[in-house]
């Protein structure tokens, strides 16, 4: 399938790599999205939308970028991708600060790639923040 | 928008599978109870729009910060 980025500009993807989100994505457009990993990238891939050329986000590969991190939550609230294998991403951005990061791990995304379903799963009641600073201060 | 008049301990069936009870009334908050099933998704409305905004802010970068490219070993 071919997607317009506004980013990437056109870029073609293999089907399997197209996701729906039934419950949508608080605050972003669409349900349709595409994981578009760029040339070279390991570890982390944009969710492009499908519907919307100009949003995308970035997300981190959980193992990858925090392996200790353990999301918590109840099955069902992750039932929206189905059964099977589930892959946690984290939302990145940029901070502030120079050569630091604001991870979102308390709404983690879930990807099913068997159904190709997602969603997004607030872990109400963690310790988890919205956009914890990484490294974090201690370690910078 | 719909509004109910409910006492406590009145309830409020949203559909065949979702109940709201108003548990307690204390001065200015009212205690909520929801029954629903478990794959529906309930949340305080405030933390949903936290978690909007923190989407839509990240949906402004242009392209991989070089913090995480580094943090992945790139």
């Amino acid at each position: 399938m071919k997607l317009e980025s506004s980013r990437f500009g056109v870029i073609e993807l293999p089907p399997e790599r197209l996701f729906h989100f039934p419950e949508g994505i608080a605050g972003l457009p669409g349900k349709s999205w595409a994981l578009y990993s760029p040339p070279g990238a390991t570890g982390y891939a944009w969710l492009l939308s499908a519907e919307d050329p100009s949003k995308g986000i970035v997300l981190a590969q959980a193992q990858r970028l925090l392996p200790s991190y353990t999301p918590r939550h109840r099955p069902e609230e992750a039932d929206a991708v189905q059964a099977g294998p589930r892959e946690y991403w984290i939302v990145v951005r940029q901070a502030p600060t120079p050569g630091q990061l604001l991870l979102n791990l308390f709404a983690p995304i879930v990807l099913n790639p068997e159904t190709r379903l997602g969603v997004q799963v607030p872990l109400v009641g963690s310790e988890f923040g919205l956009a914890e600073l990484f490294p974090s201060e201690g370690s910078v | 928008m719909l509004s109910l008049a409910r006492r406590p301990g009145q309830k409020i069936r949203i559909g065949e599978n979702i109940i709201l009870i108003v548990r307690e009334i204390r001065g200015r908050q009212v205690k909520i109870g929801i029954e629903a099933p478990a794959n529906v998704r309930v949340l305080r409305e405030e933390i949903y729009e936290e978690i909007a905004a923190a989407n839509a802010a990240a949906s402004l970068e242009t392209e991989a910060p070089a913090a995480l490219l580094e943090a992945l070993g790139r």
